[in-house]
């Protein structure tokens, strides 16, 4: 200091430090030279001055650790599936309360066929599409029924539905949509309770009125 | 926190309508844009990364439960979801202190792990290593054990190093609000660092 700059009080300089000016930083020539001048003469201050030195590298070591942080990769994963939820299913038409018709109507088919068969010929197997157990029982939920199930969906073979009628022509469509296996159940497909909330990719065979005929396990 | 929209990165407000309809796209832009700072400060807030972690979900499941909630006109959307961060970090340390774990493998709490492999890279000697954790360890705890409202401006201030306008746009509050939290938390961490130190500090007259 030449003399004609004013001396800092404590006040002013921890006013200073408050807002975020300080030697070498924010602070101004006038107000740096200022403030060293009132070091040299002030114990206090300087004692500050060195604690908040000292603290700054200590801050600074803390946040070095931590800068790389980040949330894990199945946080991530796991709030994309919620997001999936939110949303129709994209590459179908058959959201569930389009499936929940689809049993209603295949329930009725089902009827129908049942009276239709009693007084027709058995109808010849179509290549590739099993018929099911029997006609007009109801599956039985089991483990053996549904492994015999994935069996032979695993072996790329669909698997009528109760009710289904085989379609060997060009009007049939597939369908590739992701449901509960609950819902696999409610078309009447043999479902192990336990896993009856596990998600899976089926592909559904449509036939030209929209209703699913038989269904194939993808792996 | 935030960018200009462009093609690349469209309005944000945009995004979220879109990842509240299901767009998974949208989502994850809006995700990776703002996770590791949101994490950050949970674990810097709570001293736990399981508490952070559970505060990222919670605050973007919120986020997409009231998307309709955001108005852009307002502040943008890193302010909003920290708004909700913040939420979620009271509640968990109104249960109780802030909680200074060990993994049951005896891992070391986050923020001393690093410091093992910096110095194992830079030729530390096990000593001043072990000094080192010790004293990163110390602030860690005097950070943790700051009221809440200097802990965050420490936090976002001294530790994510934001400037005094960001911290206040995320923490919707003056510029002089931050300054002052910020002045006494310092003054409680010297304080408390002080407390901590082997030897006490020579004042000498210069």
């Amino acid at each position: 200091m030449n003399g004609n700059e004013k001396a800092m009080s404590c006040e002013e300089l921890q006013k200073l430090a408050m807002n975020g000016k300080q030697p070498g930083g924010a602070a101004n020539d006038a107000e740096h030279a200022a403030w060293e001048a009132h070091l040299a003469h002030c114990a206090s201050c300087a004692a500050y001055q060195e604690t908040q030195l000292e603290l700054r590298t200590r801050l600074r070591e803390l946040a070095a650790e931590t800068a790389a942080e980040q949330a894990p990769w199945r946080i991530e994963a796991l709030l994309r599936r919620e997001v999936a939820a939110l949303g129709p299913r994209k590459e179908s038409p058959w959201n569930r309360r389009g499936l929940a018709l689809a049993v209603l109507a295949a329930a009725a088919v089902l009827v129908a066929a049942v009276v239709l068969r009693q007084s027709s010929q058995p109808v010849a197997p179509v290549a590739g599409v099993q018929p099911p157990p029997s006609i007009g029982a109801p599956p039985e939920i089991s483990d053996s029924a549904e492994a015999a199930a994935e069996n032979a969906t695993a072996a790329g073979d669909f698997v009528l539905l109760p009710g289904g009628i085989p379609d060997d022509g060009d009007d049939s469509a597939i369908l590739r949509v992701r449901l509960q296996r609950a819902d696999l159940g409610s078309m009447g497909m043999p479902v192990n309770e336990e896993a009856s909330g596990e998600w899976v990719l089926v592909d559904l065979l449509v036939s030209a009125d929209g209703q699913p005929q038989a269904v194939r396990l993808l792996r | 926190m935030g960018t200009m929209p462009t093609a690349q990165n469209p309005p944000e407000d945009d995004l979220l309508r879109r990842a509240a309809r299901g767009e998974e796209a949208a989502f994850v832009q809006i995700y990776r844009a703002h996770q590791a700072t949101l994490y950050r400060f949970a674990l810097r807030m709570t001293g736990s990364a399981w508490n952070a972690e559970e505060i990222v979900q919670e605050s973007f499941m919120a986020l997409l439960r009231n998307a309709e909630r955001y108005d852009a006109s307002r502040g943008e959307l890193g302010a909003f979801l920290f708004g909700m961060a913040r939420n979620f970090v009271r509640k968990r340390t109104a249960r109780g202190p802030a909680e200074l774990p060990f993994a049951d493998d005896g891992e070391l709490p986050f923020g001393t792990s690093a410091a093992a492999h910096a110095g194992a890279r830079g030729g530390v000697s096990p000593a001043e290593l072990a000094e080192q954790t010790q004293r990163i360890e110390q602030v860690r705890r005097a950070v943790l054990e700051l009221p809440e409202e200097f802990r965050e401006a420490v936090a976002l201030c001294d530790l994510e190093e934001m400037s005094y306008e960001e911290a206040a746009k995320l923490l919707d509050c003056p510029i002089g609000t931050i300054r002052s939290r910020l002045h006494r938390g310092r003054a409680l961490l010297a304080a408390q660092l002080e407390i901590l130190r082997e030897r006490p500090r020579k004042v000498v007259n210069r």
